[in-house]
């Protein structure tokens, strides 16, 4: 009995003390594999469990290479892989807590490769400079430091020497950021791939410094702001200094007459074109433009222009069927084009919409014709039938009249449908979303029915359980649209 | 046709081939062997937890044999356990150490990735706290270290 007693203290003992420390008891290969699959942040906590966790994270270099310290709002919404191009959006909340000395802590483990510091308020200009001096800043490839409203042009100037490696630079609203320092980091960083330089303090100058020696590297360019308008020396220069892009954000860029704009067409390589800008209403002139866009850009695969007033049916026809280019059967951007978004284009009709239906855009896979006031159902049901058997992404939000005919047209003409958005339709009714839900089954990623008045809470009920996940039908009302 | 495994505390495990041969080690211990039926000795793995990577093997005998894939998307990479693997993991902290160290040492990836998420999902979203009372480790900070280092890393606590 005294024996059997005695075992059983050992037993218990032994519980109280056993070593269940993973980084005593496992192969450091092993410990590395299970930190490989947490965050940036989740490591950061694991430093300061014990002496040995700091040391044992701390030695792992490739852990420190991208050091991410932004807060980014978690989107609701897993976007498909093939959205391959949006515009950036603002998802990243300010924080105050990360200031200069966080990095200059977390860069001592390596000199990283990426760092993310978007919205960090308390990030000044002297972190970099102290970053170039203690020799952290030779890998850097990645630098992220949106909406930072301390950082200066002076510091920067300098910094750009220490980073020869640099490839993407996202100063998005960086209210130090002019001319000089743009100038210098096109300069200086000849390995330059991306660059936001959007609502900085810049200049059309910025660009033209050196405008004949062009930089092939760069693809993908951010550009623009509201307050400064750039003339057409400008743009014909940024065209020639970038003349690979591939990417091409000029969201607020208002250019001094909109045929300074002609000049992007010789961007032969360009894919993707954003742009919300284009705001005359001197039609003949934005035809031309265009035009000339379809004549020298031979394969654009998004197009982008919102809430644009120069969109009008002309410009529909043009994607779709181009001006019958002599010695040419390209018919537009009709076999390249796969997203198309016209959103909140004032003068836009059903006219052109149904255009579409003997001029085809037969590769879109995105269609966003959100909230244009002069269109109605009719012209929408032309299009998504039309431009159908690709689609993927479907938004026509906000619009009084439509009914669920146009939920039917979808599912009757696009086989592929996974993002379908008709929030604010008035008449859309919760028979229309059974009959898509009960057509596309699991294929279906998310629908949207924000206020819908005339859709009812068990047919959202009803096709969250047919779709199995919630978040799959998004269901809300915002008091100010009812 | 079946083989014996051996553990370290002598006791045998009488199970079908297709279902030992999960095991690279063993799956190539038979190769190199040929046909025999002499029972395999597990040196490095308890009967108790031999019991449990059997169960796991038997559960995944039909399993198609796993290409590494290289998945760069962060998303894909952890989380996402299968239920059954799930439940199988529902272990205390020491007999999970134990399976993760079989399954390295049996070479079955499959179980090794299993355990591996399960520690890391032990990890996520717990305080340092937390996380040291699930491990039962000390903190050796002195006060005033635990202070700064509080300090320090503010910012990777609200989120």
């Amino acid at each position: 009995m005294a024996a059997e007693m005695a075992v059983r203290l050992e037993e218990l003992i032994k519980r109280e003390t056993r070593v269940l420390d993973p980084m005593d008891r496992l192969p450091f290969e092993l410990i590395m594999a299970i930190f490989d699959s947490l965050t940036f942040t989740q490591r950061v906590r694991c430093l300061t469990i014990s002496k040995k966790w700091m040391t044992y994270l701390g030695s792992v270099r490739h852990f420190w290479y991208s050091i991410d310290l932004a807060k980014r709002v978690p989107t609701a919404v897993r976007l498909p892989a093939h959205a391959m191009f949006m515009p950036t959006q603002l998802d990243e909340e300010p924080n105050n807590k990360v200031t200069n000395k966080t990095v200059l802590q977390l860069v001592k483990y390596a000199p990283p490769k990426a760092l993310w510091l978007g919205c960090a308020q308390q990030i000044t200009s002297g972190l970099l400079s102290q970053l170039g001096r203690a020799k952290r800043a030779a890998s850097l490839e990645t630098l992220s430091l949106r909406m930072n409203s301390r950082i200066y042009e002076q510091e920067f100037s300098q910094f750009w020497s220490f980073t020869p490696r640099l490839r993407v630079l996202d100063l998005h609203d960086c209210f130090g950021m002019m001319d000089g320092a743009v100038m210098s980091v096109i300069e200086r960083c000849p390995n330059l791939e991306e660059l936001d330089i959007s609502e900085c303090r810049i200049t059309e100058a910025c660009v033209m410094k050196n405008c004949n020696v062009p930089l092939p590297n760069m693809k993908k360019l951010v550009i623009g702001r509201w307050e400064t308008a750039f003339s057409k020396e400008g743009i014909d220069a940024m065209v020639e200094r970038f003349p690979s892009l591939v990417t091409l954000d000029i969201r607020t860029m208002r250019p001094k007459g909109i045929e300074a704009l002609e000049g992007l067409s010789k961007l032969t390589q360009l894919k993707h074109l954003y742009t919300n800008s284009i705001e005359t209403s001197n039609d003949e002139a934005v035809i031309w433009v265009l035009q000339r866009w379809v004549e020298g850009i031979p394969h654009l695969e998004s197009l982008q222009m919102p809430a644009c007033k120069g969109v009008s049916d002309a410009t529909i026809q043009l994607i779709a069927a181009g001006q019958g280019e002599p010695g040419s059967d390209r018919r537009g951007w009709s076999s390249s084009l796969r997203m198309l978004d016209l959103s909140s284009s004032p003068y836009l009709t059903c006219q052109s919409l149904s255009f579409l239906a003997t001029h085809p855009l037969p590769r879109l896979h995105t269609l966003i014709l959100s909230r244009c006031g002069r269109v109605f159902e009719q012209g929408l049901c032309q299009a998504i039938s039309s431009c159908g058997s690709e689609l993927v992404r479907m938004e026509c939000a906000g619009y009084m009249n439509v009914t669920d005919k146009v939920f039917h047209t979808i599912k009757d003409h696009c086989p592929k449908i996974e993002m379908v958005n008709l929030s604010s339709c008035g008449k859309v009714t919760g028979l229309g979303l059974k009959a898509l839900v009960n057509a596309r089954g699991q294929g279906l990623e998310r629908v949207c029915v924000d206020n819908c008045p005339a859709v009812y809470l068990d047919a959202v009920e009803w096709a969250r359980t047919v779709l199995g996940d919630p978040s799959r039908v998004s269901y809300m009302f915002s008091r100010n649209q009812r | 046709m079946t083989v014996i495994l051996v553990s370290s505390d002598n006791q045998d495990f009488k199970v079908d081939k297709e279902v030992a041969e999960r095991s690279i080690l063993i799956k190539n211990m038979l190769e190199d062997v040929g046909e025999s039926d002499s029972p395999i000795p597990l040196p490095n793995v308890t009967s108790a937890v031999l019991t449990k990577v059997i169960e796991y093997c038997e559960h995944h005998r039909n399993d198609p044999v796993q290409v590494p894939e290289e998945t760069d998307d962060p998303r894909k990479r952890s989380n996402d356990i299968e239920e059954w693997d799930m439940k199988f993991m529902q272990v205390d902290q020491e007999m999970l150490f134990e399976i993760i160290l079989a399954a390295n040492y049996l070479d079955i990836k499959p179980l090794l990735d299993v355990g591996c998420k399960t520690v890391a999902n032990i990890i996520k979203g717990k305080t340092p706290e937390e996380i040291r009372k699930a491990f039962n480790i000390v903190n050796d900070f002195t006060p005033e270290e635990e202070a700064q280092i509080k300090k320090e890393n503010e910012w990777a606590e609200d989120r």
